[in-house]
């Protein structure tokens, strides 16, 4: 029997156990080995294997969740009747729909043997190799190389039952100089063979080595060239402020009583899509309901967010299979988020800049500041570039924005053909936007740093 | 499980290591949130497990299982050797640790009530409540009340004979009135933003809040923001209230002063510090009233504990000696580095994760006189406090903060109400332009239980103890 389908059996047969009106199980196994290195050394390198289960149920419309890693029968039993007993304390949950009866999700290609079988004695000859690059130019790698492979499950007593099995690779790698000037790239995908360890090293050196004697420039409004990892940290924050229906009905979401609205450039259209492979695919959410394509922003036009059950529910609406973990407050979330590309290449939007900034990442990111307008502020981060007449002329020190991000996708001028998919990073866990490098017009830098 | 670790230890010493340690972990937490008197969220969650930390040949091997059984125990030691050997392959030194001696102890929060033996009709009863009072103001649309607890045991055995057992009990609670008119949203919390306050201490604590007691002001004052006038953009003496000033020693001094940062080993992704070794002992991070320590010992903190997850004793260090830079949070591998010794901050964020250089409690030591002194001693200021967003540069320097509220100062009064208050600066001249901070009375330690590092990610709670303070020529108003 595969993982998968062991998964769903051992929570499809705790199930019958349940004392509940109805019942679901949410399973997920994995194990995750991630190798750390700085200045050329590996200095953590680790391996977590676990199998965490979350039960939620229903008593009437009295809900309880629960959750434990002992995943033995009488464990899971005990599990469910710790939330039973959740539920009976609890008042009735106002428009509770009872657990979604949902169709097989179709497969994905979501699974990669190269990456579950990686082992860190060949992940440690891989940096070993990156590294070699850098040391003639007396620069340092640092960053992070992880790989996971995992089996999602989730049934329920309305008769759904998903699950398969999935990998993900990440790789980052973190350049920087005897001056600490600093470069960067990252790559993320479903199988680790796609990852080019040396190719990912050579492009954060070199951004390392054209970021050498960086400039003050005064803070102000400037025409940016956004590399994807800019924009995808971005959308990132969007997916939780902004693009779930739980923002929407809370009023704090940008499309809050503005669906049907213009509220991007007509160049901007943006989807969420679990199934499409060229993201890193996740067939179905925590409530099993397969994952549905959820148009965003079509041509700048405001369409609206994902769902799970309880805000479809409330909105009249059916999910489209974007419900988060039970046991957190989070509401629906996109996790495979697609922004349609552009038809220039790099080289054109380059030429087409007269003074500018090429900017490779940001850093501490944050999007609360005022979230119906999506205003954001941050700080670039590991190769800010002045574009002069169509060509980097020199590296810049690392500037602040704070920028209304309606407002930076309703001056997008160009993208490129070409789409990256960025994700893996940070917190971990499946998450991934897909997204081509992007010139925004009239950006607004507000502050700068010493480096 | 404990023999099962020392076995493993054992097995570990003949398979000739350096050195290893292993932790046993099992940490219950419970999640209530009620929004609009709904509940949004009850669950209780397990999670348990054992993680084997090895050093070999001076590199780091670690593995971790949530399978508790013998055999597994001996495997995931084996794969942590292996690991082990895999890094080694990659070192361009080798791993020093300090000397420690071996502790057998243990340790337990001290506390009055369990908050797991309060039912969750009380517990319910209290936030229902809560958001009953805040949706009395007319404007309020949204009101959240949440509490959360956590009960952890941790097993601590090392290769050098140290055997500790710790019981940590945290709780906590908050609420936040949401009010909206005109296509405006406005927030107003209490004790503090994102869910509230937190302390090592039982359901009495979190009943010391009295977040029933205070919701109608905070839902009054959520509908006032929508009314107030924008704070204005311009250069002037700013005072920081208690829960916004914890987190600005957070992000501008408890993560630079991190000795790992600091040694580059989180370059590549939360940055690294300006707080470089050659400014031990030199550098003027602030004015010369700027005391600050880490002090894993104090009653009550978030960052409180008997022993770090490397085994040492919780310890109080200066941070900041009359305005200069004095110390940093220290590690059994970092702390060499400098001559040192470790002061007790390697924490790790359950079974699963290897520890790392954290935050303990790091606390700015109280002033002289109160906060209404230092209000009445300021001519032309502003008041801010509740933070709404946070943001600083990879080395700890350029700063931008947002507040839920903040209050104009006239004349030595606290005046009108303003809303969406941002302010921005540079650490040092930040710090330096610090000419006041409130006494021993309006001292108050508060809880973060979601300080984010490391890769895999680790969330660790940690504790500032804070009175309000005064800066001078700030930068006030910055968000376009």
């Amino acid at each position: 029997m595969s993982g998968k389908a062991l998964l769903e059996t051992q929570l499809g047969d705790a199930l019958r156990s349940s004392p509940a009106d109805e019942a679901e199980l949410v399973g997920a196994r994995y194990r995750t080995s991630l190798t750390r290195f700085a200045k050329s050394s590996i200095h953590q390198n680790v391996n977590e294997e676990n199998t965490h289960v979350i039960a939620r149920v229903a008593v009437g419309r009295k809900i309880g969740v629960s959750s434990t890693n002992r995943t033995d029968p009488d464990s899971l039993s005990a599990l469910l009747e710790k939330a039973a007993e959740i539920a009976a304390e609890s008042p009735d949950r106002e428009g509770f729909p009872g657990f979604p009866a949902a169709e097989r999700a179709p497969q994905v290609e979501a699974y990669s043997e190269k990456t579950a079988a990686m082992t860190p004695e060949v992940r440690a000859e891989a940096i070993a190799r990156a590294a070699a690059i850098g040391r003639p130019d007396g620069i340092g790698l640092s960053g992070a190389f992880r790989v996971s492979r995992f089996t999602q499950a989730v049934v329920n007593t309305s008769g759904t039952a998903q699950s398969y099995d999935g990998t993900d690779a990440f790789l980052s790698v973190f350049a920087t100089d005897e001056n600490d000037v600093n470069g960067s790239a990252t790559s993320y995908a479903v199988g680790v063979d796609e990852i080019d360890v040396d190719g990912v090293a050579r492009t954060a050196i070199d951004k390392c080595k054209a970021a050498a004697d960086p400039v003050s420039i005064d803070p102000g409004e400037m025409d940016v060239i956004l590399e994807p990892r800019t924009m995808a940290e971005v959308v990132g924050w969007l997916s939780f402020t902004s693009l779930s229906a739980k923002q929407v009905q809370e009023g704090a979401s940008f499309m809050s009583d503005r669906i049907g609205e213009k509220l991007m450039g007509e160049n901007v259209s943006i989807w969420d899509d679990g199934n499409d492979p060229e993201g890193v695919p996740i067939p179905f959410d925590y409530e099993g309901v397969p994952k549905k394509r959820v148009p965003l922003i079509e041509n700048g036009v405001v369409r609206g967010p994902v769902y799970d059950s309880l805000t479809a529910a409330r909105d009249g609406a059916v999910s489209t299979g974007h419900a988060s973990v039970p046991t957190m407050p989070s509401g629906p979330v996109p996790r495979n988020v697609f922004i349609a590309p552009g038809e220039s290449t790099i080289e054109e939007i380059m030429s087409s800049v007269k003074r500018g900034l090429l900017v490779t990442s940001f850093h501490y990111l944050n999007g609360l500041l005022d979230t119906r307008r999506a205003l954001f502020t941050g700080m670039t981060r590991a190769g800010t570039y002045l574009v002069e007449n169509g060509s980097i002329t020199r590296a810049v020190k690392n500037l602040r924005f704070t920028e209304s991000m309606l407002r930076a996708l309703s001056n997008v001028e160009a993208m490129t053909r070409e789409r990256r998919t960025i994700g893996g990073g940070g917190w971990g866990g499946v998450s991934s936007v897909t997204l081509p490098t992007m010139l925004v017009r009239n950006f607004t830098f507000t502050g700068s740093t010493e480096f | 499980m404990k023999d099962h670790l020392k076995a493993a230890m054992d097995h570990l010493k003949r398979k000739g290591v350096e050195y290893a340690d292993a932790r046993r972990v099992r940490t219950e937490q419970q999640v209530l949130v009620v929004k609009n008197g709904q509940i949004e969220t009850a669950s209780d969650n397990v999670s348990e497990g054992f993680g084997i930390r090895v050093l070999l040949d001076g590199a780091w091997g670690f593995s971790s299982s949530s399978t508790l059984t013998p055999d597994r125990v001996i495997q995931v030691a084996d794969e942590a050797l292996a690991i082990a050997a895999a890094s080694a392959k990659l070192q361009d030194s080798k791993v020093v640790l300090d000397g420690q001696e071996p502790v057998v102890d243990t340790y337990r929060t001290a506390y009055e009530v369990d908050p797991f033996s309060i039912g969750l009709t009380e517990k319910l009863g209290i936030l229902t409540s809560a958001c009953e009072s805040m949706r009395r103001a007319p404007d309020v649309r949204i009101a959240t009340a949440s509490m959360l607890s956590w009960r952890t045991e941790k097993l601590f055995v090392s290769t050098t004979g140290s055997e500790i057992e710790q019981f940590i009990m945290e709780t906590g609670g908050g609420i936040a009135a949401t009010a909206m008119g005109d296509g405006e949203r406005q927030t107003r919390s209490y004790p503090a933003s994102f869910r509230g306050d937190y302390a090592t201490s039982g359901f009495e604590f979190t009943r010391s809040l009295d977040l029933a007691g205070n919701a109608e002001r905070i839902g009054r004052e959520a509908c006032e923001l929508l009314r107030a006038p924008e704070c204005p953009a311009k250069k002037t003496a700013l005072i920081i209230g208690g829960s916004q000033l914890a987190l600005q020693v957070h992000e501008s001094c408890g993560h630079p002063i991190e000795l790992d940062r600091v040694f580059g080993t989180e370059a590549s992704y939360a940055g690294t510090s300006f707080l470089t070794v050659d400014k031990l002992g030199e550098f003027r991070y602030g004015s010369e009233i700027v005391n600050i320590v880490q002090d894993a010992t104090a009653p009550r903190g978030l960052g409180t504990f008997g022993y770090d997850d490397e085994g040492v004793p919780a310890q109080r260090t200066d941070v900041v000696r009359d305005g200069i830079f004095a110390g940093y949070l220290m590690s059994r591998e970092t702390a060499p580095r400098i001559g040192l010794r470790s002061n007790g901050a390697m924490r790790a964020d359950g079974w699963n994760r290897i520890p790392l250089v954290r935050m303990t409690n790091v606390n700015l030591l109280p002033g002289e006189g109160s906060v209404d002194d230092i209000v009445a001693d300021t001519k032309d200021g502003v008041y801010v406090d509740s933070n709404k967003s946070w943001s600083i540069d990879q080395r700890r320097l350029n700063f931008q903060f947002g507040c839920e509220v903040a209050w104009e100062i006239k004349d030595g009064k606290k005046t009108r109400m303003l809303k969406n208050p941002v302010y921005t600066g540079i650490t040092p001249e930040f710090w330096g332009g610090c000419d006041a901070v409130a006494g021993e009375d309006d001292w108050h330690i508060w809880g973060i239980p979601s300080c984010g590092k490391g890769e895999p990610g680790q969330s660790a709670h940690v504790g500032h103890g804070v009175a309000p303070a005064r800066f001078r020529n700030v930068e006030v108003g910055v968000k376009k």
